[in-house]
């Protein structure tokens, strides 16, 4: 398969995927409900607001033509009004969707970080106590349910040691007297690239726990799949013809095979991303972190239907270009798929 | 001069059925510049032996008895480490499937520079020159070309070129050749041998060839040492065992070998089936097989007996020739 | 995959982890069914309040203590351990009745058919998890069953492709042409000769997936799409208990969290032990 019919079946396949996602999600969200009027309209809602919505959605015309309408919104980005707030969602999201990635995108590095020198080692040393330790930290990373997990850190290093912050992305006192100058929304890049080096190491701070307690959940399944790829690579007959050409242990590990291993563990990348995210739904509020996570359960309280589809469409998309950059990626590291 | 001897040497493989036994005690001996011939059917031990030799066994293998003596020191008690410098260095090893044996994602420049880096370190331009030198060495077309390709960019033929380049690299003494022919086309064949008989004469290595192919063996080798259920049935100077073969296997074996000329009812096979591994094997492992079996032969194993020198067979038929 | 069931469960009885985690999920069951019968007070369990003792902390009358209505954590526990099991047993059971016959409807006709239903399950797939079910769940609205049924719909496609993997590894076979040589209806083939032979490793993916299936409604649950006041699973109990956790009131979280994790790791080591000994590949490793 050369690069350039790789590159188009794969495009070609994320843009049929996110017509789907759109008109999936068009019938959940007017389709499924009852009274789609009602739930745009909130909680308790009065009767002109009902009709009031059931124009502005045109939901009083036939389907086609409502998707049509729909379709026609999002391309104008303009992915309508938070009932609750009466804010514009797309104001919302473009504060929430930074503080979420910069959150989910520690976690992954985390998780990554660990995740793959454990799990090549691990694969390296079967039936050691290493991989049975190994074994049963990756159980218990992706068992372990995450909202709890954040309440038991912050009892842990919040309450006991005090060594971390309950919860929030800076101190009151940084954001106060050290602004951050907002330029990408994410607080570490923006501290550093204005030199706010206290609200650098004060955000930081803020980061550690909740980037923990999500990266555990992706930090089991990397190992477990970097520990599965390297099993199976050490299998193959070309590591058995480097130790016969008298290699070192190391350069078989950490360069021969890793490079091998790497390749199917690079979907990890991906599946990190989205169960971190996830997790962001889940545990954002325990840590008050202003995400799209805390935004959306706040929604769901509140009965906000806009912004939870608003949402539930915008990561989905975030998602189909994050799986749509791994593969490319992949593609691009892999020899037989670049020249072939 | 012996380089390499193998002295009852006995494998076994622990599966969740009980032991398997893959090798039941084997003996032979590799002189310095020759190519030895290991010969026999698909599980009759031949690859085993190579590992063992190479210390690469699989995990639930153990080896229970033996010892290999290389330049008279006991590989099989030597720590990891002094084994480590033995391989690829002293002896080394190519594969069956060149395109498996070759790592998919490196180049073949970077893999053999791999080599050459494990055994002597040096400055990048050295290796560079060194490793084109082995591609010219085994008929690489455009060696430096060969720095910047990847293996699934060669033919089967060149990729197994390649892998003996990689197996020279540390010039080692001996190299123990896995069927390095099986995957390749019969003409392919043919120059892979070819290369293999002049690096023998020119740089005086020696070769274990392990293969299923008598034709090859007697093409090939100068020794030869035919394997039977993890057992030596016969073993001696090619021309010898292919002029008068003494062990009823040898001669099925080179019964069923096709001649020019011969039509495909000619074709003897040997009838019954190998014994399997998790069998105890009281006498002669052939005696099921074997049109010329004696009561003896059941109960008890066939010591070697000479028939000249350098030939020797495992079978009571011979002492009974003896006796009469 | 053909599974063997005497060598399997053989090669289970090995496994000394999954024999643990058996022994464990069947003691949370039963803890669950017999509820009524195993705590004095099964009143609470079900909601009632009882003022009197409000945030006891654990002690010998409560062992795990009493939540802010004063109602006994081991009773609700017991309780919760009824809508959390089975809900994870729920959605597999209705994601496999949901994705099995599509699966094997276009494994077995392919063409157009299955190319359809496979980009289908690729729009699925292409939502991070959870994320599709919280948007379900709130237009259908917040209830135990709702949230059962928006995990579902967001969970068939893996069964889906499960059941047309088999079906395309089975379809081959010389029973399957015989029975289509002598003329008998696709229907009658797919229904008596393929669906018995790709159930199985379904059902078996199906138990090892009730773990994840859990942990997802709890938190569902959690954010409050879920089991609904007066009755509680063990993700509205950690809910529950949030806001006390940090002030001393360690207890409300703690055992419902521990009691999810439990169970989840047992369903992963269970789920292990089943797939490892299921697959004469992987025995080796043992």
């Amino acid at each position: 398969m050369t690069a350039l019919t790789f590159l188009l079946r794969r495009l070609g396949l994320s843009v049929f995927v996110f017509i789907g996602v759109l008109v999936l999600t068009f019938f959940v969200s007017r389709v499924i409900p009852g009274n789609p009027a009602a739930l745009y309209a909130g909680a308790r809602p009065r009767p002109e607001q009902v009709a009031a919505i059931k124009v502005k959605l045109g939901l009083d015309k036939p389907l086609p033509e409502q998707f049509l309408v729909y379709v026609r919104d999002l391309l104008d980005g303009d992915l309508g009004e938070s009932y609750h707030s009466r804010r514009s969602i797309n104001t919302d999201l473009s504060i929430f969707l930074p503080a979420t990635l910069e959150l989910v995108i520690a976690a992954v590095i985390i998780a990554l970080i660990l995740g793959i020198p454990v799990g090549v080692l691990a694969g390296a040393y079967p039936g050691s106590v290493f991989d049975y330790a190994t074994r049963l930290a990756a159980v218990a990373g992706v068992s372990v349910p995450s909202f709890w997990l954040a309440l038991i850190a912050q009892f842990v290093f919040f309450s006991t040691l005090g060594w971390l912050p309950l919860g929030g992305r800076v101190s009151r006192d940084i954001s106060l007297f050290y602004p951050i100058a907002a330029q990408t929304g994410f607080y570490i890049i923006d501290a550093a690239i204005s030199s706010n080096w206290r609200a650098f190491f004060d955000a930081l701070h803020h980061l550690i726990l909740p980037a923990l307690v999500l990266s555990a959940y992706p930090l089991g399944i990397t190992i477990r799949m970097t520990q599965a790829s390297m099993l199976e690579v050490l299998s193959e007959t070309y590591i058995t013809s480097a130790r016969a050409a008298g290699i070192s242990q190391r350069v078989i590990l950490f360069k021969l095979a890793l490079k091998n291993a790497i390749m199917p563990a690079l979907t990890v990348v991906g599946l990190s991303f989205a169960y971190s995210i996830t997790g962001a739904f889940l545990v954002e509020t325990i840590f008050s972190w202003p995400g799209v996570g805390k935004y959306v359960t706040e929604a769901v309280l509140n009965v906000d239907f806009p912004v939870i589809i608003a949402v539930t469409l915008v990561v989905t998309i975030v998602y189909i270009l994050v799986n749509l950059f791994v593969d490319l990626l992949q593609a691009l590291l892999d020899p037989r798929v670049r020249l072939g | 001069m012996a380089l390499l001897s193998i002295e009852n040497l006995t494998v076994e493989f622990n599966t969740p059925f009980g032991a398997v036994y893959a090798i039941r005690g084997i003996d032979f001996t590799l002189r310095k510049g020759e190519i030895l011939g290991l010969v026999g059917e698909t599980g009759c031990g031949k690859s085993v032996t190579g590992r063992s030799i190479i210390g690469l066994l699989d995990d639930n293998a153990r080896i229970t008895a033996g010892r290999i003596l290389f330049e008279d020191v006991d590989l099989l008690r030597l720590s990891d480490a002094a084994m480590h410098e033995v391989r690829g260095n002293r002896i080394a090893m190519i594969f069956q499937d060149p395109a498996t044996a070759l790592n998919p994602l490196f180049t073949i420049g970077a893999q053999i520079m791999d080599v050459l880096r494990a055994h002597r370190p040096a400055k990048r331009g050295d290796l560079k020159t060194d490793a084109m030198s082995l591609f010219a060495d085994v008929g690489l077309p455009d060696p430096a070309q060969m720095m910047h390709v990847y293996p699934h960019q060669l033919s089967g033929g060149q990729q197994q070129r390649a892998m003996i380049a990689l197996s020279l690299a540390a010039e080692p003494d001996v190299i123990i050749a896995d069927e390095p022919t099986t995957a390749l086309d019969v003409t392919i064949q043919a120059q892979i041998l070819d290369l293999l008989r002049v690096l023998q004469r020119e740089r005086s290595i020696s070769v274990i060839l392990i293969t299923h192919d008598l034709g090859i063996v007697a093409e090939t080798c100068q020794q030869v040492v035919v394997l039977y259920a993890g057992r030596v049935a016969e073993k001696g100077a090619v021309e010898a065992i292919f002029a008068a073969p003494q062990h009823p296997y040898t001669r099925g074996l080179l019964a069923a070998l096709p001649r020019p000329g011969s039509r495909g009812s000619d074709l003897q096979v040997i009838a019954g089936a190998v014994p399997s591994g998790l069998e105890r094997i009281a006498g002669c492992a052939f005696a099921p097989r074997c049109e010329y079996v004696m009561e003896i032969c059941r109960g008890q194993q066939p010591a070697f007996s000479d028939i000249k020198q350098a030939h020797q067979s495992a079978c009571h038929l011979h002492e009974t020739f003896a006796d009469a | 995959m053909k599974v063997e069931v005497g060598s399997t469960l053989w090669f289970l009885l090995r496994d000394r982890a999954a024999v643990i985690s058996a022994a464990f999920l069947l003691a949370v069951a039963l803890a669950a069914v017999f509820a009524p019968l195993l705590t004095p007070y099964a009143a609470q369990g079900m909601g009632d309040p009882d003022l009197g003792s409000k945030f006891t902390a654990p002690g010998i009358k409560h062992p795990f203590g009493t939540d802010g209505l004063g109602r006994d954590q081991v009773a609700r526990l017991m309780f919760g351990a009824r809508r959390s099991l089975s809900m994870g047993v729920l959605v597999v059971v209705a994601a496999m009745i949901i994705g099995t016959p599509l699966g094997l409807i276009a494994g077995y006709l392919g063409g157009w058919v299955d190319e359809a239903l496979m980009r289908v399950t690729d729009v699925f797939l292409a939502f991070p998890p959870l994320l599709l079910a919280i948007a379900i769940a709130a237009a259908l609205g917040a209830s135990y069953v709702n949230a059962v049924a928006a995990i579902a719909v967001t969970w068939w496609p893996w069964y889906a492709r499960l059941a047309r993997a088999q079906t395309l590894s089975v379809r081959e076979r010389a029973y399957i042409e015989a029975a289509r040589g002598i003329g008998v209806r696709h229907r009658v083939i797919m229904r008596r000769h393929v669906l018995p032979n790709i159930l199985t490793p379904i059902v078996v993916q199906g138990t090892l997936d009730v773990g994840t299936a859990i942990l997802v409604a709890a938190g569902l649950s959690f954010i409050g799409l879920g089991t609904q006041a007066p009755y509680a699973d063990w993700g509205v109990m950690i809910s529950d208990g949030r806001l006390y956790f940090l002030s001393g009131r360690w207890w409300l979280s703690t055992f419902p969290g521990l009691a999810i994790f439990l169970t989840a790791m047992a369903f992963n080591f269970l789920g292990d032990g089943v797939r490892i000994a299921a697959d004469p590949r992987l025995r080796r490793v043992l």
